[in-house]
Parts: structure tokens; sequence; C-alpha cells
């Protein structure tokens, strides 16, 4: 698996990050915005041009695409992909704002005349070409696709790619997503005024929105068989998931949580485990009073007074929107494998109607056997995962 | 691995609707003849709702109704660039309006899980909802999805569609990329097209989807040899095969040499070019799956009739679907 994000560019220093409560949520530099002293981020510290040349790719690549790359070759190190059947791979990657980045520059021109702005940069715009760069990059000819659910994406890929595999369909699969800071979500998100002035303040009593993120998550998944055949032992296994709609509002959670409670059940109902057996859930935690309140009062509706232990990540890296889902199944795995849980950061008070009180500190040493990850999105779009040790 | 199509609706161009946009760019537009949206869509939400978002709405329910099945277990949509109109107006209103007192709702629309997700909410099906989006396969992939998902259960229905819209800045761009590369005629197009699918056998004389593949493929693929291999892994030989519907479009060169190879594999069929009716979009795929499942629909012979859709976009974006009439059986 592999990771970037404003807490680190690999696992490692991601891991760090969390571990000493360090969050990645400060002042906007990449591009220009009015929005930039007021609404704080969560950027990835590294230039477009520093990206390209140390991933050895054309300057033209949009930033989605580099930061996704750069995941993607972490996730694949020590695996040599030339040693495998090509038609049996696959890249599934999600993201939601493709090459927009370049497309705000395009279009600043074009606007002003139809036959201006460099059309080169509009080239990388769709979601799709994003994962196109990386797959021509590694030479995977399989299956490549993208998928945009909005903020739940990433786990759907994740999803995919786990029914491709166990369809017998494809051998290997790269999934995860990757997204990049623009101006047009930027002020996307301002306009619906759930952009926190300060740093975000997930599940807490007076959270007042969300500070978006950028970076990218990706797993390598592979078969029961595949292991076998090549002698090698696996980091942790997809056991249940589950997408739903929640139908209630194009933006909005219901506010019983009906979508993400479908998604958490029927991901529990697949894994063939009770609640009880969930011994960390990674929340899907914007800090937006709609969200949190929606998604923890579903899960009070399932796991009852007993909740198992819970944080959103979100208070590090910010709302990575179509990278979320890939970024926190890392970082779940990486709860399993070093029996941890992650802080909610800067949460004071629970949420009145709901009394739940999130993970405070950094604790390791613990039996962490199965992880959910929640990912909801827009458009209704629900998806919980959950991730065991074999 | 196969489904069996309950019902189809589509917006899609007419003949009416072929304009050619100035004489000497050699670019033409197929833009969709479009139905009073009354019928599905009432006042307020036709004032809330882009163009791509009617037409899916509309096609979505024509196909539900077509099908004549109450439940809907799933939303499975391909788009290639999604909700153009509403993200287009999204940046056009940032840039004028420097970052200033911007509306929510074209940026709330601009993402390409509107279309699943609007017909989720405005029909309350609260189960799994998907969205593809990789460029000229989008479609296809949606449809990878469903076989999959029919394979698993088939005792529910999903909801399969694809959409794409076109918008006077797509034309202008197409017109500048045609003359940066040298092109000298293209046809763009538009359209939704919805299905219904299951993977139970309805009772009599219904199309069956037995299997799809897509490659992304760069360059240089041998097609020939991706394609037998295909019919391989379906068990038929090309010969079975007796209709043809590809999509490749004659502007970017190949589109003879492609049709030669394609011959030799399945030397039967009768060809159509569904492209010359839909023009070339990102999801043009489902346009001409609807076309090719009407032409199976049609046969009132005894015995199965198989047909292939193979669509081809820029020498790059290959996909393969099989499919077969299976007739009303004594």
């Amino acid at each position: 698996m592999g990771v970037i994000s404003a807490i680190g560019h690999s696992r490692a220093e991601s891991l760090n990050s969390l571990r000493t409560s360090t969050d990645g949520i400060s002042k906007l530099q990449g591009f220009q915005s009015i929005l930039a002293d007021t609404r704080p981020v969560g950027e990835v510290r590294i230039s477009n041009t520093d990206l390209s040349n140390k991933l050895n790719v054309d300057a033209n690549w949009t930033r989605t695409a580099l930061l996704g790359l750069h995941a993607v070759n972490e996730a694949i190190e020590g695996i040599d992909l030339n040693a495998i059947d090509q038609r049996r791979i696959g890249l599934i990657s999600a993201n939601t704002v493709g090459g927009m980045d370049k497309t705000e520059g395009f279009y600043r021109d074009f606007l002003q005349n139809g036959q201006t702005g460099d059309i080169k940069q509009l080239l990388n715009h769709p979601c799709g070409t994003a994962t196109e760069l990386i797959a021509n990059h590694l030479g995977i000819q399989g299956f490549v696709s993208t998928i945009n659910t909005a903020c739940s994406s990433s786990v759907n890929a994740i999803m995919l790619a786990a029914r491709l595999i166990d369809a017998g369909k494809l051998d290997l699969v790269i999934a995860g997503g990757a997204d990049a800071l623009c101006c047009f979500t930027l002020n996307g998100f301002n306009s619906l005024m759930i952009l926190d002035k300060e740093p975000s303040r997930p599940f807490d009593a007076n959270r007042n929105g969300l500070n978006l993120g950028e970076g990218a998550g990706y797993l390598v998944l592979v078969s029961d068989q595949f292991l076998v055949r090549h002698g090698i032992k696996s980091l942790a296994t997809v056991r249940g998931f589950a997408n739903t709609n929640d139908a209630y509002h194009q933006t909005a959670s219901s506010p019983e949580g009906r979508g993400s409670y479908d998604a958490m059940s029927q991901a529990l109902t697949m894994a063939g485990l009770p609640p009880n057996e969930i011994d960390y859930i990674n929340l899907h935690g914007t800090g937006t009073i709609n969200n949190d309140s929606s998604e923890g009062t579903a899960i009070q509706r399932l796991f009852g007074a007993k909740a198992p232990r819970l944080s959103s990540t979100k208070a590090f890296t910010g709302h990575t929107l179509g990278a979320s889902g890939g970024i926190e199944a890392v970082f779940s795995i990486l709860a399993l494998q070093e029996g941890c849980v992650f802080p909610n950061l800067r949460f004071e008070n629970p949420i009145p109607e709901l009394q739940l009180i999130p993970q405070l500190t950094f604790e390791s040493g613990l039996p962490i056997r199965n992880v959910m990850s929640n990912s909801f999105g827009f458009g209704g779009n629900c998806s919980s995962i959950i991730f065991s040790n074999n | 691995m196969a489904a069996y199509i309950l019902g189809m609706g589509k917006i899609s161009p007419g003949e009416s609707a072929i304009t050619e946009m100035g004489s000497s760019s050699g670019l033409e537009t197929r833009t969709c003849q479009e139905p009073d949206y009354g019928q599905w869509i009432d006042g307020k939400q036709m004032r809330r709702l882009s163009r791509i978002l009617k037409m899916s709405y509309a096609a979505a329910s024509m196909a539900i109704a077509d099908s004549k099945t109450s439940e809907i277990d799933g939303v499975i949509v391909g788009t290639g660039l999604g909700c153009m109109e509403d993200t287009q107006s999204f940046l056009a209103k940032m840039i004028e309006q420097n970052e200033f007192a911007l509306n929510p709702t074209p940026f709330i629309q601009s993402t390409h899980n509107t279309i699943a997700g609007t017909i989720a909410l405005m029909r309350g099906y609260r189960g799994y909802n998907q969205t593809y989006t990789q460029n000229f396969l989008s479609f296809e992939q949606a449809l990878v999805d469903v076989l999959m998902l029919a394979n698993s259960d088939s005792s529910k229905n999903y909801l399969l569609g694809a959409a794409d819209e076109i918008i006077p800045a797509l034309v202008l761009i197409s017109q500048r990329l045609m003359k940066e590369e040298n092109i000298s005629k293209m046809t763009i197009g538009e359209g939704a097209c919805f299905f219904v699918l299951s993977g139970d056998k309805p009772e009599g004389l219904c199309c069956e989807i037995i299997d799809v593949e897509t490659i992304f493929h760069p360059k240089n693929m041998d097609l020939k040899a991706r394609l037998e291999q295909f019919l391989d892994q379906c068990g038929i030989l090309g010969v079975q095969i007796e209709l043809l519907a590809l999509g490749s479009v004659s502007t970017f060169g190949s589109d003879m040499t492609l049709q030669g190879l394609v011959k030799q594999v399945i030397p039967q069929a009768a060809i159509s070019h569904f492209k010359d009716q839909c023009g070339e979009y990102s999801s043009a795929g489902s346009y001409g799956l609807s076309s090719l499942a009407e032409q199976l629909m049609e046969s009132t012979h005894r015995s199965a009739k198989y047909g292939i859709l193979i669509n081809v976009s820029l020498g790059k974006y290959y996909s393969f679907t099989l499919l077969r009439s299976c007739p009303v059986t004594a």
C-alpha cells in the first residue's frame, strides 16, 4: 500500500504524524485564491515541478495524476508487474476533480476569447485520463478504470477491485484514489458554507465545517491463490463492504443516517461479523454539522451503547474527497498492523444528542483485529468497508 | 456471466438534429431530440436540473416503464465527461465573480455521480449506486459491473445507463483540436441511454448480454487476437455472429483497416455503423447497445441469433459486447 497526504509522503511518515498528533492543516500556498487566508487546508507540500521531476514524468501531468503515481509507486514497491500476465492486472483509481487544476488556467483565457487558452492544458481534464496517465506510465494494459462517486469514490474502487478478483477476472489490482486541491472545489465547498475557518473539529459539539485536503492512497489487492502461488503474505484482508444510497438530499445526509447505517450493517453482514467484533472505526467524520450527527446517529443505532473506538483522521489530513477512502484504507491497515488507533484531534465536547466520545490519544499495543472505514458523499453515496487481520 | 435486458429507454439524436457547425470547420454535431420532460419531471425540478440530468432521468424512467418492474436494486451509470453544463457554469462564475457570492447549485450538480444520485433521490432507490468515468469506456465498464452483480444475485434488477452532453464550449474546443491535429471531418454526439437488466431470464422474446470486455491500449494492439480471445472465452465462433454494430469513426484514419480486421474474425455479420446516427461521444457504446438489442429483438425466427457490439475510439479505447436474442421456446 502507498499513501501521500498533508501528513506525509509515505506510510512511515504518515504513521509518525498520526503517532505524534501532528496535523497537516495550514494556510493554502499552492495556488491563488481569495479564500487562501481564511480557509485552512491539508496541502501536500511539494510542487508539481518537484513531483514530476521526482517521478520522471512529463510536466503537463495534472496534480491529481502526480499525487496518484507517487502513492502507487509506494504501493507496488517490490512487486514485479512484468512477472504477471499483463491482461490480468488492473488499475482502478478514483478521483473527483480530474485535471481541473489545469483546466482553470485554460478557462481563464478561454472565457475572454474562445480562440485563446493553451489547449494542451485541457487535454488531461477528464477524470479517467488521470488513471490512464498512471496506467501508461506503469505499462498496465489490463483493466483500467475510474470511479467518481464524489467523496466515497475510492472505497468503491477498492470494492470493485475485490469483486473483480473474486470473480476470477483479475489477479492483481492496484486500487484507491487521488485528488488534488484546486480553486474549483475550494470555492464549491465554500459556496455550500461548510468550510471551517479554523482547523476542523470532527465529532465535536462545536464543529463548524470541514477543511479540504489533497493526496492519494492505494492498496494492492490479490487473490488467495495468488498469495499461495507467489509464496507471499498479505498485510490484511478485505472482509466485507457495501455501497448504498441515502436517497434523501443531493448534498445532505438524512438525520438518522439511513444510508450510512445500511452501508455499515451490510458490510458487517458480508464480513460475517457481529458489531462488537469491530475494534476501530475510521470515521467519514468530515466535521460538518450534518455529516457527523448523521453518521454518529447511525453508529449508535448499529453499535448500541458500546461503540468501538473511533476517530476521524480528516482532522489530520483535511477532507481529500476522491482520495479519502484510499488514504483512510491505508490508515486502517496501519491500525491493524501496528495494533494502534489514531486520535481524533481537537475534540472537546461530545455532540449533545449522541454522547459519542472518539479516541482522544494515539494508543498502541492493542488487539486490533477488524477495522471499519466509512466514506460518504454527495449524491447520497455511502460506502463502508471492513479490513481484518489475517 | 450474463444478464437479460428487461427494458430500454433513450434520448438520442435524430436525423433532423444534424447540424454542420460552419462550412469550413468540418465539424458536425448530433444533438438530442428532446421530448417534453413534463411527463417525468415536475416544475420545480425542471428549473433545477441541467439538460444532462433531465435527459438521464427521462431515459431512465422510460427504461423502467418498459421493463414493467417496480423494484430497482442498483443504479450504475457511465459518463465520460459528466455534468459539463454545471461544471462550466460554476467555473465561469467563479472566474467572472472573482470567487465572490457563488451559487452552490451548479457545483453540487457538477460531479459525475449527480446522474446516478439524482435518479436514486427522485425515485427513492437506496441500493447500490455507482458511477464510472473512463473516457470512451465509461459505459462498458458500468456494464462489466452489472454483469458481475447479476451473476452474484440473479433475482435483482439493475438500472444501467450512460449519458454525455454537448455544450457550446465543447464544440468550440473540438473545432480548435481538429485544426491543431489536422482533422478534416468529425461528428460529435450526445445522448442518454438506459437499460433495466436482470440475471433472471424473463418470459418471452428477450435479449441476453453474454459478456463484455473493455481494453485501454494506447498503441499497436492486436485487435484480431484480442477479439478472437474474447469470443473463445464466450465459447462461440466468429461465423456464428450475424449482426455487428461497429462503433468506429473514420475521422481518425484507420476505419477501413479496422473493419477489415473485424471481418476476418466475424465474416458473416451484417454491419451497422451506429455512430452515423449518434455521433462520437464518450458513452456512445450505450446507443450502440440499444440499437443492436433492438435489431436482435426484431428477429422472429426460432433459433438464437448472435450480435456483437465493437466500440473503438481514438485508436486506444476498445470494447467488445456479445449479445444473443433468446427466442420464445415452445
